[in-house]
């Protein structure tokens, strides 16, 4: 940070040999820009800290409009100097050994840049360090017990289907096959799968079909179990 | 590239039966976007000339328009999931083709149907009986008069499954008829049997 802002000197100077040479006025001097932006898909009640030049704002969703929360503006407290760098990013969580940086961000969302978040202050007219946020969207899977070799099985979440097929060979018993839907589901949303094509000759049972997104993480117990079908 | 032998062969013919060609032989190609299809056929016509779409996606007419020419996109043909060729609307569709013409989009909307059905032997149990479609969820309470549900539409040729996603403590439910795929009329045969704990 004070590279930055050392950085920004010569520029400063510049603009102020240039304003004295001119007999003019330059506009405010010093502390003319305000940092802000906006923020989109940010649930109500849920809070994106974002931070420069030692500077930190907390954006707090609003209640939903129509069913989606709205887009919410915010500005930093002090205003910066013409030249001033800016980097508006997330409050840092906690920096790993290697150096990989983890963020803040809001309850079960992400949120990502949408907007020009760094720049030196003034050289456009408007700061529009804006961010995105959204749901997580966990996906959903689990896997296939007792498949024989190159038998199929389809099931279905709603409309979403997937596939799984037996490798040509198959150890006895049959290895379990992993699969995942192609679709995530949105946090707080439910799932439901069923089967929609049975294996030849076999019948499966899927155990944990049902249920809510309520964590961040993939959902991988819907467990289908097959067994052969009585001739 | 490919099409210059064709469009020699074109203008051989035109010149040969000395009348005007259409745009067959023109510079220009036409064409652009079509969503809400998932199948075939989707024909859409300029004038005389037609192109038949099989998905959605990026479309172009097969022959070339000419330059300056006018053109006119109308919808003459559907999928069989859609209603009618009003089902589809065109944006962008008429102009004259100054150069090449990637603009038209074609939207089209997939006919729905309703999912239901019915819940017996849930009147008088302790809690709300939650059943689910993918990501969506009905409810039905105990005390519901009927004892029925329906979901949010499903597009006409998608697989549904009906799921429950929890029951009352004091039932054991079971879903009959819960999955499919939704054909051409409302599908209102989805049972759910609940018996009593004891």
């Amino acid at each position: 940070m004070e590279n930055m802002l050392k950085k920004s000197h010569p520029i400063r100077t510049l603009a102020a040999v240039a304003a004295m040479a001119t007999l003019a006025s330059c506009g405010g001097g010093d502390s003319d820009y305000t940092i802000g932006g906006t923020v989109y898909g940010l649930q109500p009640n849920t809070q994106l800290v974002l931070t420069t030049n030692g500077m930190d704002v907390t954006v707090t969703g609003k209640p939903l409009e129509n069913g989606n929360p709205p887009a919410v503006a915010y500005s930093f407290p002090n205003k910066l100097g013409y030249g001033d760098v800016y980097n508006v990013l997330p409050k840092v969580e906690s920096t790993a050994a290697d150096g990989t940086v983890t963020y803040q961000r809001p309850a079960h969302q992400n949120c990502s840049a949408t907007g020009r978040i760094s720049d030196t202050a003034g050289r456009l007219s408007y700061i529009n360090a804006d961010y995105t946020c959204a749901l997580v969207t966990p996906t959903i899977g689990g896997v296939v017990k007792g498949l024989p070799a190159k038998a199929s099985i389809q099931l279905g979440n709603g409309a979403d289907l997937v596939t799984i097929t037996a490798p040509d060979t198959q150890t006895t018993p049959p290895a379990d096959i992993a699969y995942t839907f192609g679709l995530p589901v949105t946090y707080g949303k439910t799932y439901g799968v069923t089967i929609q094509t049975q294996p030849a000759g076999y019948s499966c049972s899927i155990a944990n079909a049902a249920g809510q997104i309520t964590a961040d993480t993939a959902v991988t117990n819907i467990t289908v179990t097959c067994v052969a079908r009585p001739a | 590239m490919i099409r210059s032998p064709l469009r020699a062969g074109l203008a051989l013919a035109c010149a040969l039966s000395l009348s005007a060609c259409g745009g067959g032989d023109g510079e220009y190609s036409l064409g652009g976007y079509v969503y809400g299809i998932n199948k075939g056929n989707l024909v859409l016509t300029n004038g005389d000339k037609e192109v038949t779409i099989t998905r959605a996606g990026e479309f172009y007419f097969p022959e070339l328009v000419e330059v300056d020419s006018n053109y006119d996109i109308k919808v003459k043909s559907v999928p069989d999931n859609i209603a009618s060729p009003e089902a589809c609307t065109v944006t962008a569709g008429r102009g004259k083709a100054t150069y090449h013409i990637n603009t038209i989009v074609v939207s089209c909307t997939i006919n729905t149907h309703e999912l239901g059905g019915t819940v017996t032997g849930l009147a008088g149990a302790n809690a709300p009986l939650v059943l689910v479609n993918g990501s969506d969820r009905v409810e039905v309470s105990p005390s519901a008069v009927p004892q029925t549900f329906a979901f949010a539409k499903v597009a006409e040729d998608a697989k549904y499954g009906v799921v429950i996603l929890s029951q009352p403590s004091d039932r054991r439910c079971e879903v009959t008829n819960g999955n499919g795929t939704m054909a051409k009329a409302n599908i209102t045969n989805v049972q759910v049997t609940c018996t009593p704990l004891v």
